[in-house]
């Protein structure tokens, strides 16, 4: 689709001879339907007479239009006038890069005048020399390194007056000129040499002149360099030669939409339809061709091909997904007429039309009733119910993004109407590796809803609103905006749920979902800083007056004892849990992270003394909690986490702590998960012993032992031996 | 892929085969049956398995013998009964015309789904009876259709060229008997004179090695479970939103693409990694390479409410003890495969909810999106469906994907609050465009007769709206000099509004303001560049 374009230099004639009249005129007599003015309609005093330059600028910026609408920066096209200086010689390609520069380069410039010079030709030759300069001029993408091997191919088209010598000798000045041109490209690193150049002559006549035959006549002057003549009078048909050649050239193509239903004004309530014809390239027209031949839609139209298709209403829903496969840019051919403005308007609001293949000829369709057995075919599936009721095929799609018209190109079927994905792929299918019987479970579908429950869609909505990309017009250098996106993704999933079930810390309101939300910065302010330390004192706060937390209906609890206040106890214990392991993830960040980790670390240490006594009066049993972070695939890290967690505990505690009583045991497992109380435990029943080894002979050693001592001297070796025996 | 099953009625398809079905311990009980009924055998063994083809796509069945004799047995459906129900009794005709049926079948496939996106044609016939029968055909057809016979191989090669590249067509074949290279050929130049890509041959007896026609269940087995896995050609890849992961299976496989820019060949990695969101209104249905469903791996199964209680601390210790030692992979393994999937639902419901579209990268400069997409009306479900791109920027409308920031960096919240997301308008690319502005376009009669209107309407308004008269005055001012207009065109203006001051058109106290621009346009008509009324009256 992005294939390199070839240039364009316009060379306009300035000569006198575009001085004359053209035959053509215009009227500024106001339409009205006044009597007294369509009297007027014929009067000297409103009609005036275009000179033929006025028709060959008309035509010429209309060409630009054209290119501009639909090519963009990348139209790459360049106008002459003969006789007037192109100051800046080397921004060819740069000089005009709208139109509405392009009108600005003639409204600088003076009609011809009457009188005629002497060295017209040598204008007429000098600007075909800059023509063929300007194609051999690097283009913007030509200048960058990596299109070395761009195929440098350019149009010149030449609006002048001409007869069979002046022909010869044009086409001996380009062919002089190119060649010279492209032995200098040799050595001039600014060149490239051309490698085709089209030549096209529009001889432009008045009305009143007939022209000798309304076919462009072609010629190979050399391999390289192709001319093309056209005659024609000026009016309507210098615009369709000029849309002719601008189709041949840029291969575009014409799209006629019909049936654009229009109210013909607001009182009345019948609408007619308008046909409005559209330009764009001429790959939009590939999915018709695979379809069948083009003819079956072709029409002719003022001497120029157009495809019709039919507008069609049928609804449009913006927030929704279509399968197109190509886009490309389109341009009204009348772009100020009514209808095509009517069209445009509706388009850039942002609504859609879908435009339908009037009919598609039997012999490139199958009918289902024609090779089907009748008592075969009446299936319980919809496709069929579909097919004939609904033969309606769209192709493609127009539709503005950005205030730009564009026209796609559908996948279409008989049974996507809609060219959604088609019904066709309704599935729950998997892999081999899951047992059947999984499979058979699979195949009912989930439903939405029951999903929305569980799922802590609230959440991660927010994220995908954190994450919505928008274009970035300036970017700081060396940074790669969607990379930023991608960091800031990494930051929100690390340490969050993503089930509501498994977690308290998320479902609590104001204040503590600052600390949520304050955390995933990367900086945060003192007010910030203190608004999570506040957070954290009001969790204190609520637990001393022992207010209900937000806890998940199907929050797993661990304890036997199902009453109230158990429940409660185990819902802080685990919400400090969750604090400390979500900030944990957050506290290498800066350091008012680190400080607000610290304080929870400080805290937690308080409250296990004063909800020592709260334990104490309850029988507890342990299941293993539910870890938040188990659900979303990373359980290897957070284990790697928890592991660490665990050694660095057992750091912080006193070292010959014993572990003689189960309620001991249980303070410890209110907080912690069961393995890392069972490894502590483990670790710390072991340590005392090796102690007593390392350290030998310490007087630590000696007390555990005296008793065994005590007993072998008591009863002396050698003489239990004897009694044994 | 929808699929047709392509199914041979021709005379041969009546010859007996000998089939053993295996019972017990070796015991086979030996049937003769009919080619035909073997192909339904085979049909029915594909379509009974809970893994049938059918639960990813639909599927039809066209039997086929001569070139007018072709049949739709079963249009697309789902239904698995259905196409085992139309294959039951296949009726025998004379001829055979492989080609015209796989004509059918492509056009069939055209008018029902398209020609933009992969189908697949799976053609049930036997090599053996063929070999007089159709190239005797072949040859007599082309002896009728073209003089030269030279002529033919330059067309192949032509079409082959033509359809490798642009077909999205897959014809495969299954055969009882292993074609011989002859046949195989003759296979593969019908279906590139059809315009489709030849994609594989399956068979159930390899003539060179054995002699004996017997079939085996077992062999029919091995046959199936290689169709089915073409058929069903899922490719199992990895969702990462940041720490976020999600196994899941992308129907049908991501083809590899090329990035246009350096001609390199781009794979798609097995990880589509999420790199943000985009509102869907903003992506507007951007054009996608390829449409893939994307499937959990695993069915979502609701949070169990409290695991069973245990009678004594004794049993709970032990029970904690099992579960959490390293010794118990299965548990913590059993425990991933549950939730494994989370991530893939949640992204769905949110996708559905917030109306957006999650752009994921799929390698290097490759890039997709994932919709969430309800796929029947009636359904509470859906899935969610991957567009995706054309490597490299290719979007008209999204200029770089790598120049997409995330919200809070292009449109900054003030004064360091709270984000607050606000749908925003995809940013307009500035270029003057002709029907987003208006413009002077005067090449056809009645665009110059427009503006005209216009500027002598809102001559008549005067005094009121000056600034709308001024501005078409301007207008048509500079289009007269665009235009080389300039004296006729101003000598013309002036004499109009003389003539509707004194027609009295104008109302008394606009009369100043005309005479005012009547004035401009004397001046003007002998500047050599084009002012303004305003630069030029001050």
């Amino acid at each position: 689709m992005d294939h390199q374009r070839n240039k364009t230099v316009l060379i306009l004639d300035h000569s006198s001879f575009f001085s004359r009249p053209s035959g053509v005129t215009f009227n500024v007599n106001v339409q009205n339907t006044d009597q007294q003015q369509a009297d007027e309609v014929n009067n000297d005093n409103t009609l005036g007479m275009k000179p033929l330059w006025t028709c060959v600028v008309e035509c010429v910026l209309e060409y630009c239009r054209i290119l501009f609408d639909i090519f963009e920066d990348d139209a790459l096209v360049t106008l002459i006038v003969t006789g007037i200086d192109q100051r800046d010689q080397s921004s060819w390609w740069n000089r005009y890069k709208n139109l509405s520069q392009c009108m600005d380069f003639f409204a600088g410039i003076q009609p011809p005048q009457e009188r005629s010079s002497a060295n017209d030709d040598d204008l007429l030759k000098h600007s075909l020399n800059e023509a063929i300069t300007a194609l051999c001029t690097r283009s913007k993408k030509q200048s960058s390194p990596s299109d070395s091997d761009y195929t440098n191919s350019g149009h010149i088209v030449l609006f002048s007056t001409f007869n069979m010598k002046r022909i010869e000798i044009i086409e001996r000045d380009a062919r002089v000129f190119h060649e010279s041109h492209n032995h200098m490209a040799l050595e001039v690193t600014d060149f490239v040499p051309l490698a085709k150049c089209d030549l096209t002559l529009m001889d432009i006549r008045p009305l009143d002149q007939p022209i000798p035959t309304t076919n462009p006549e072609f010629h190979s002057v050399t391999s390289i360099l192709h001319r093309t003549l056209y005659y024609t009078q000026t009016g309507q048909m210098l615009f369709t030669r000029m849309l002719q050649m601008l189709l041949k050239q840029h291969n575009l193509a014409l799209t006629t939409v019909t049936g654009i239903p229009m109210k013909e004004d607001v009182a009345s309530r019948s609408s007619l339809n308008y046909d409005v014809d559209i330009v764009h390239p001429a790959e939009v027209h590939d999915s018709l061709r695979e379809r069948a031949s083009l003819k079956y839609w072709r029409q002719i139209k003022d001497d120029v091909e157009t495809i019709v298709l039919k507008w069609s209403s049928a609804s449009y829903d913006p927030e929704n997904y279509y399968d197109t496969y190509s886009a490309f840019r389109f341009s009204p051919l009348d772009v100020n007429s009514r209808e095509s403005a009517c069209l445009t308007n509706f388009l850039l609001s942002g609504k859609c039309v879908l435009l339908e293949l009037s009919n598609v000829p039997a012999e490139c369709t199958v009918n289902i009733n024609e090779y089907g057995d009748e008592k075969n075919l009446n299936t319980s599936d919809i496709d069929l119910s579909l097919a004939p009721a609904n033969n309606r095929l769209f192709s493609h799609m127009i539709i503005s993004h950005n205030q730009e018209l564009m026209i796609h190109a559908l996948a279409f079927g008989m049974n996507n109407p809609m060219s959604k994905i088609g019904p066709c792929y309704v599935v729950t299918d998997e892999k081999d590796h899951v047992s059947l019987n999984d499979l058979e479970e699979l195949m009912d579908e989930v439903d939405d809803d029951v999903l929305e429950k569980d799922l802590r869609v609230d959440s991660f909505i927010n994220l995908i609103r954190t994450t919505t990309l928008y274009p970035i017009d300036t970017i700081t250098s060396g940074k790669i905006p969607i990379e930023d996106s991608l960091r800031l993704l990494e930051r929100h999933t690390r340490r969050c749920p993503l089930i509501i079930n498994e977690t308290i810390l998320f479902n609590l309101p104001a204040p503590m979902n600052l600390l949520t939300s304050l955390i995933l910065r990367e900086k945060l302010s003192d007010e910030d800083e203190g608004k999570c330390l506040m957070a954290l004192k009001h969790i204190d706060k609520m637990e001393r007056v022992g207010e209900a937390l937000p806890v998940p209906n199907n929050f797993q609890y661990t304890t036997k004892v199902m009453t109230p206040k158990a429940k409660k106890d185990e819902a802080y214990r685990f919400l400090w849990r969750e604090i400390d392991y979500f900030v944990r993830g957050y506290k290498e960040s800066s350091d008012s992270h680190r400080r607000i980790y610290q304080n929870i670390v400080d805290r937690r240490k308080s409250e296990y003394e004063q909800d020592s006594s709260v334990y104490q009066s309850n029988k507890v049993d342990f299941v293993f909690p539910m870890d938040e972070t188990s659900s979303n695939g990373m359980t290897t890290t957070t284990m790697a986490a928890k592991r660490e967690k665990a050694s660095q505990e057992n750091m912080e505690k006193p070292a010959g702590r014993v572990w003689s009583e189960f309620s001991d045991l249980k303070q410890v497992l209110a907080a912690n998960s069961l393995r890392d109380m069972w490894n502590r435990k483990q670790q710390e029943k072991r340590a005392p012993e090796f102690d007593g080894r390392t350290e030998y002979p310490p007087p630590r050693v000696v007390p555990l032992y005296v008793n065994l001592n005590n007993k072998t001297a008591n009863v002396p070796p050698t003489s239990s031996l004897p009694e044994k025996m | 892929m929808p699929t047709v099953l392509l199914i041979d009625c021709s005379l041969g398809m009546a010859e007996r085969f000998s089939l053993t079905i295996k019972q017990g311990d070796n015991m086979g009980t030996t049937m003769n049956i009919e080619k035909r009924s073997l192909i339904a055998k085979i049909i029915e063994a594909l379509m009974t398995n809970v893994t049938s083809p059918t639960k990813l796509d639909t599927m039809s069945v066209v039997l086929f013998a001569g070139e007018d004799t072709i049949k739709i047995a079963q249009n697309f459906t789902k239904n698995s009964d259905d196409i085992i129900k139309s294959v039951q009794k296949v009726p025998i005709f004379g001829d055979l015309s492989l080609r015209s049926a796989i004509e059918f079948s492509k056009k069939y496939l055209t008018t029902a789904f398209g020609a933009q996106r992969s189908q697949k044609i799976l053609v049930f016939t036997d090599s053996s009876h063929r070999d007089d029968e159709l190239l005797n055909k072949n040859l007599t057809q082309s002896n009728n259709q073209m003089d030269v016979d030279l002529r033919k191989p330059a067309v192949t090669d032509e079409h082959s060229k033509v359809s490798s590249s642009n077909s999205h067509t897959d014809v495969s074949f299954v055969c009882i008997r292993k074609p011989s290279n002859s046949d195989r050929a003759r296979l593969e130049d019908v279906t590139t004179q059809a315009q489709c890509s030849f994609s594989k041959i399956y068979w159930l007896l390899n003539r060179e090695k054995e002699n004996n026609s017997t079939v085996t269940q077992e062999m029919i087995k091995d046959m199936i479970t290689n169709i089915k896995s073409d058929l069903t050609d899922i490719f199992v890849s990895v969702l990462k939103c940041g720490h976020y992961e999600s196994q899941l299976a992308v129907y049908p496989t991501i083809k590899p693409a090329v990035l246009q820019t350096t001609g390199e060949l781009l794979q798609p990695s097995n990880t589509l990694t999420v790199n943000g969101f985009i509102e869907l209104s903003s992506i507007r249905s951007a054009m996608a390479t390829s449409k893939h469903i994307l499937l959990p791996i695993q069915r979502y199964t609701r949070p169990q409410p409290a695991v069973p209680m245990f009678a004594t601390k004794k049993s709970a210790v032990a029970a904690t003890t099992a579960s959490t030692t390293p010794s118990s992979p299965s548990l913590s393994h059993q425990k991933k495969l549950n939730t494994t999937n989370n991530l893939y639902y949640l992204l769905l419901i949110s996708l559905k909810k917030e109306k957006s579209a999650a752009l994921v990268s799929i390698n290097d400069q490759w890039y997709g999106a994932i919709h969430c997409q309800r796929f029947e009306r009636k359904k509470k479900s859906s899935r969610l469906i991957l567009s995706v791109f054309e490597p490299g920027d290719c979007i008209p409308w999204i200029s770089s994907f790598e120049r997409l920031g995330p919200y809070a960096m292009v449109f900054p919240p003030d004064n360091h609050g709270e984000l607050a997301y606000k749908k925003q308008l995809w940013p307009v690319k500035p270029f003057a465009r002709s029907y987003a502005e208006t413009f002077l376009i005067w090449c056809r009669q009645n665009n110059f007769q427009n503006d005209i209107n216009k500027f002598v309407r809102a001559s008549a308004k005067l005094p009121d709206k000056v600034n709308i008269f001024h501005r078409e005055l301007n207008k048509i001012c500079r289009g007269a000099f665009i235009y080389g207009l300039r004296e006729r065109l101003f000598h013309l203006l002036q004499k109009l509004f003389q003539r509707q001051i004194q027609t009295g058109k104008i109302k008394p106290e606009g009369v100043k303001h005309v005479q005012n621009i009547i004035n401009y346009m004397n001046r003007l008509s002998s500047s050599d560049r084009y002012m303004k009324f305003e630069e030029m009256s001050t």
